[in-house]
């Protein structure tokens, strides 16, 4: 099963990509997403869908919520779910 | 009749006459046409040819059905579009709402739990909705809280309520609201995975985006073209408009300006077809493109003055058809004010 903090460095790839995340900006698991990126609903999506994409998984309509997406930590738990399935 | 333009050239009076294509006439009109391509170069290079005839609105019903056939490619719906290519389905896209703009996280339109869950809503300004057979309308699904969880649904025509927005579109390509009450779900076909609609609509909206694109840049050359025929024609003060070099530079200008933006379509066209596409790309062609062919649009008005209005109105028919551009693949505005943030992010635009 990845590690926690493997799953985060990978968030964070992901965020600097997709949400223009700052290059000295370090995702922690109490992170909320919106106070380092600029986020709105359009870009929220394109991130879970990135995310998707870099972890090869699909997470289930029901498990996605905007505090699951926007919470670091709560979000490489459930990707941690997924991947160690 | 040997070509889609023959054939085109020889209903369009007919058409604009009734305000649509008839529904007969469509499906020969697919006999000529590759309905539902899988590729944008094909779809630019249709709109190119029909643009040939100085209607927009006929080229964008078209474009409209093409939006739609895409988005049934991206949601495995192929088992529709073999009816789409022969014209026996014209489709309509329904994504706006009144006060919601194309904001997705916005949608009110939505499935009552049940049972039997029912979908209802309200969707206006749709491009095709005077015509579609078949309407893919976006619906909330569930609670996403800041999430838009969206669903597609598949209408029939006999399902929807359709008013003609008289006045509002092209000439060809008119506008329409439409109320959905209480719809049973179970009598409609959802589009892809539950909850997921957001993505499939962000793709279709790409290569909406850049369908205007094609409309706009191509216009635009076809209205320079026919402007320098009417300078080179027109004499004033005994000689034509275009040795007044007030006329030959703005003309010189504008060629200019169109000449880039053409360049740029054929980047993202080829781009999208390639899967490499960059959304900054296709926002900023949308966003210059529409503002460039409304703004040659009226200066064309401006130019033809009073020869014009006595002629009929050509050029003002034209600036009220291309209007509907700014708002197609989303307002102008909202690409305009994502463009900025992008550009003021900290790792800022590419290139």
């Amino acid at each position: 099963m990845a590690e926690r903090s493997e799953i985060i460095d990978r968030l964070t790839d992901v965020a600097r990509a997709e949400l223009g995340l700052a290059e000295d900006v370090e995702l922690t698991p109490d992170t909320d997403i919106r106070e380092v990126a600029w986020v709105d609903s359009v870009r929220l999506m394109t991130y879970v869908e990135a995310v998707e994409s870099a972890f090869a998984i699909e997470f289930d309509i029901e498990q996605l919520s905007g505090e699951v997406v926007t919470n670091v930590g709560k979000l490489s738990d459930l990707v941690a779910e997924k991947v160690g399935r | 009749m040997s070509t889609v333009r023959d054939y085109v050239d020889s209903r369009l009076a007919d058409w604009r006459l009734e305000g649509q294509v008839p529904r007969a006439d469509w499906q020969r009109f697919a006999d000529l046409v590759p309905l539902a391509a899988d590729r944008l170069a094909v779809v630019d290079s249709m709109i190119t040819e029909l643009l040939g005839t100085r209607d927009i609105g006929l080229a964008g019903t078209y474009a409209i059905n093409e939006i739609c056939a895409r988005l049934l490619r991206l949601t495995n719906a192929d088992d529709l579009l073999p009816a789409v290519g022969s014209g026996q389905l014209r489709l309509a896209l329904a994504l706006t709402e009144p006060g919601a703009g194309s904001d997705l996280a916005r949608l009110q339109t939505a499935v009552s739990p049940g049972p039997p869950a029912m979908l209802s809503g309200h969707k206006t300004f749709i491009a095709n909705g005077t015509i579609a057979d078949l309407f893919i309308v976006a619906s909330r699904s569930g609670d996403g809280g800041s999430l838009p969880l969206i669903d597609l649904h598949v209408l029939r025509r006999d399902q929807v309520e359709i008013a003609d927005l008289h006045g509002v579109g092209a000439q060809l390509m008119r506008l329409a609201d439409l109320r959905i009450d209480e719809v049973p779900v179970a009598e409609t076909r959802r589009l892809g995975r539950p909850g997921r609609g957001f993505r499939y609509v962000n793709r279709v909206l790409t290569f909406e985006r850049a369908i205007v694109g094609c409309l706009a840049v191509r216009f635009a050359r076809v209205l320079l073209e026919d402007l320098g025929t009417y300078l080179s024609e027109r004499e004033v003060f005994g000689a034509p408009l275009i040795e007044h070099g007030f006329h030959r530079l703005r003309l010189g200008d504008w060629w200019a300006e169109q000449r880039v933006l053409a360049r740029a379509l054929d980047r993202v066209v080829a781009d999208i077809d390639a899967g490499t596409d960059l959304w900054q790309d296709v926002f900023a062609l949308k966003v210059r493109a529409s503002a460039f062919v409304i703004q040659l649009a009226m200066g064309l008005q401006h130019v033809g003055g009073a020869s014009d209005w006595i002629d009929g109105g050509r050029w003002a028919r034209v600036v009220d058809d291309v209007r509907w551009l700014t708002l197609a693949g989303g307002v102008v505005e909202v690409l305009q004010d994502r463009l900025a943030r992008d550009a003021l992010a900290p790792n800022g635009p590419p290139g």
